[in-house]
């Protein structure tokens, strides 16, 4: 479903004082949101001296300068966080999707036996859960601390994404799978050749509902990585934004650091850090509403 | 006789081979079967931690309930629980009346081009960790930020919201509702959408004003989603979102909202009181689990008999 109001005919619109309110709640909202975020860009885009005469409402460097991002972007614990998370990230929604997809697939089998109580079995998944210190010491046992499969693994498949697959895969017509099915086609070719292609909207959805958290994700990647040359995006954002660790810079970049503006380091950080998911954001927005309405309250 | 003897021979027979007929269903299945039994099981029965002495090497010695004890007779346990219900109460009322308001006005709106721009600036915040939240509020809320410029323009003396206990609870919320009013907003407005558009017609006929249109057929109409939803929500009363509370607790504000996930994580991980911090955790996964089942229960039976 679109979020695209069709149009209600007949409706007579006047200006009133309510509509007026309505417009000017929106507007309010939309600046609540914006402002904050562009300042904060601004202020990043600032030259270091000029950064604490700044208000918090300007939208635009009071001097154009992007030496705060060419001192982080130096920086080799910048590179490697992005590389950590763009291999957990990655590896782990493919991950995700490849099980996601499979066991939809395998659920909306008809007449497999033996359903009932596999989705019972997951229900019961869904719902259990269970403090992150026993996630730790279950990898702790499986040695996958500080390495890269822990997070891939970590929360791999979402039941809640399994079900809204499963309800777009048993919409997929009967007629084409009786045609493939004469044809010989076994069931890897019937998934890969007619589940996936039929569904791409509602897959790329899911592929998105897994990507978005686990780029974000810091507080169970804080605790299985925790070399710092595992840490991943939000761990060391976390450090240096919330903490105000610079320890995290150079040295031979300390020695500058005082020319520089702490808060502007760290707002270039954060953009850095929201870029790649700015890039995402069209097919979010193209894909995510649909999902939501599909997932909905309908469970 | 014979007969029913002979079709349920029969039917013994072909489970079996329908069992050995679907072996690549059960192969793809396997390996997500795997995951829940290797990983989330056994971090699940881990909780059973709470009833042994922790040691790193060798098994773990018996214990009872003594961590139970220790748990419920410390003197802060009493406030955190507090702490989680008052923070995650005020996240759900806040998050639950605002997304319906925005959505109506969303619904209102005359200008399409407007109503897609708004949409996509509300729905943006949903996107940003909230490691990046934290760093666009505290931006906005420091000392020389966009609240003390605007606290200068009448001349009110400001002090950081986030540093002071009496509002870092207020801070909470309204992050939690600047992230999740326009996410949360469309789940609403895909229920008026839904609305047949004969009722609207038939209103403006008979003269019904916009306001008698929004009080007669759009809140009877997204009732039934309201309150799924917030059945759904009480079913979390005990998760005050480990993720944005971690990042908004400073020395200062603390012990203000140290809230049940906080306590579990800083006694079991930074301090190593394993099965301590386990014996609260569990606490918190059974009532959970019990919030969880029930709210999911009442609300099939809502959505049931609205034929949603």
């Amino acid at each position: 479903m679109e979020l695209v109001r069709t149009k209600r005919k007949n409706r007579i619109r006047r200006v009133t004082v309510g509509s007026v309110l309505i417009y000017i709640f929106m507007i309010f909202l939309s600046v609540v949101i914006l402002l904050p975020l562009l300042n904060l860009v601004a202020k990043s885009l600032c030259a270091p001296a000029k950064v604490p005469g700044m208000t918090g409402y300007q939208i635009f460097p009071a001097e154009f300068s992007l030496v705060h991002y060419r001192v982080i972007l130096s920086t080799g614990a910048i590179w490697t966080a992005l590389k950590n998370s763009l291999i957990i990230t990655l590896g782990g929604t493919l991950l995700s999707v490849v099980l996601t997809c499979s066991s939809a697939y395998a659920l909306t089998r008809p007449g497999l036996p033996g359903k009932k109580i596999l989705m019972f079995f997951f229900l019961a998944m869904m719902v259990l859960s269970a403090p992150i210190l026993q996630w730790y010491i279950v990898m702790k046992d499986y040695k996958l601390l500080n390495t890269y499969p822990s997070m891939i693994i970590y929360g791999c498949v979402s039941v809640y994404n399994m079900i809204l697959l499963m309800r777009f895969f048993e919409d997929t017509p009967a007629a084409i799978l009786e045609a493939a099915r004469i044809d010989g086609a076994g069931d890897w070719t019937l998934l890969f050749r007619i589940f996936i292609p039929l569904n791409k909207v509602p897959i790329i959805t899911v592929m998105l509902f897994y990507i978005v958290p686990k780029w974000n994700e810091y507080f169970a990647s804080g605790v299985f990585l925790t070399k710092p040359d595992m840490r991943v995006l939000q761990c060391y954002l976390r450090e240096f934004v919330v903490n105000s660790n610079s320890s995290e810079l150079d040295t031979d970049l300390y020695a500058m650091f005082r020319d520089l503006n702490m808060t502007s380091l760290q707002n270039a950080t954060i953009v850095i850090s929201i870029i790649p998911l700015l890039c995402l954001y069209p097919t979010i927005l193209k894909y995510f509403t649909s999902g939501v309405l599909a997932g909905g309250v309908k469970e | 006789m014979q007969q029913s003897g002979v079709i349920r021979a029969r039917k013994k027979r072909s489970l079996a081979r329908r069992i050995w007929d679907y072996k690549v269903i059960y192969l793809m299945l396997l390996p997500t079967v795997l995951y829940f039994v290797l990983f989330k099981c056994k971090a699940v029965a881990g909780m059973s931690l709470a009833f042994y002495d922790y040691r790193p090497r060798g098994t773990n010695i018996y214990a009872g309930l003594k961590y139970f004890e220790q748990v419920f007779s410390s003197p802060t346990f009493g406030t955190i629980i507090l702490n989680t219900i008052k923070i995650s109460l005020l996240r759900m009322i806040l998050c639950w009346i605002f997304p319906v308001i925005f959505a109506i006005m969303q619904h209102e709106v005359q200008g399409k081009l407007f109503r897609k721009s708004v949409q996509v600036v509300s729905y943006l915040p949903h996107f940003l960790s909230w490691v990046v939240i934290f760093g666009i509020w505290n931006g906005a809320l420091q000392y020389g930020g966009l609240l003390n410029n605007i606290y200068d323009l009448f001349g009110i003396e400001y002090k950081n919201l986030m540093l002071n206990t009496k509002s870092i609870v207020g801070v909470i919320g309204l992050s939690t509702l600047w992230r999740n009013i326009g996410w949360d907003s469309i789940i609403y407005l895909a229920a008026i959408l839904a609305i047949d558009n004969t009722l609207f017609d038939a209103a403006t006929v008979d003269g019904a004003s916009r306001l008698q249109i929004i009080t007669h057929i759009i809140l009877p109409a997204i009732v039934p989603t309201m309150a799924t939803i917030l059945i759904l929500n009480c079913g979390s009363i005990l998760d005050a979102g480990v993720d944005q509370i971690l990042v908004f607790q400073n020395s200062a504000v603390q012990s203000t909202i140290e809230v049940l996930d906080t306590y579990v994580y800083r006694v079991g991980l930074i301090q190593g009181n394993y099965s301590f911090s386990t014996a609260a955790g569990l606490f918190k996964s059974v009532v959970g689990l019990i919030f969880v089942v029930a709210a999911r229960t009442a609300s099939s039976r809502i959505t049931g008999s609205n034929a949603n």
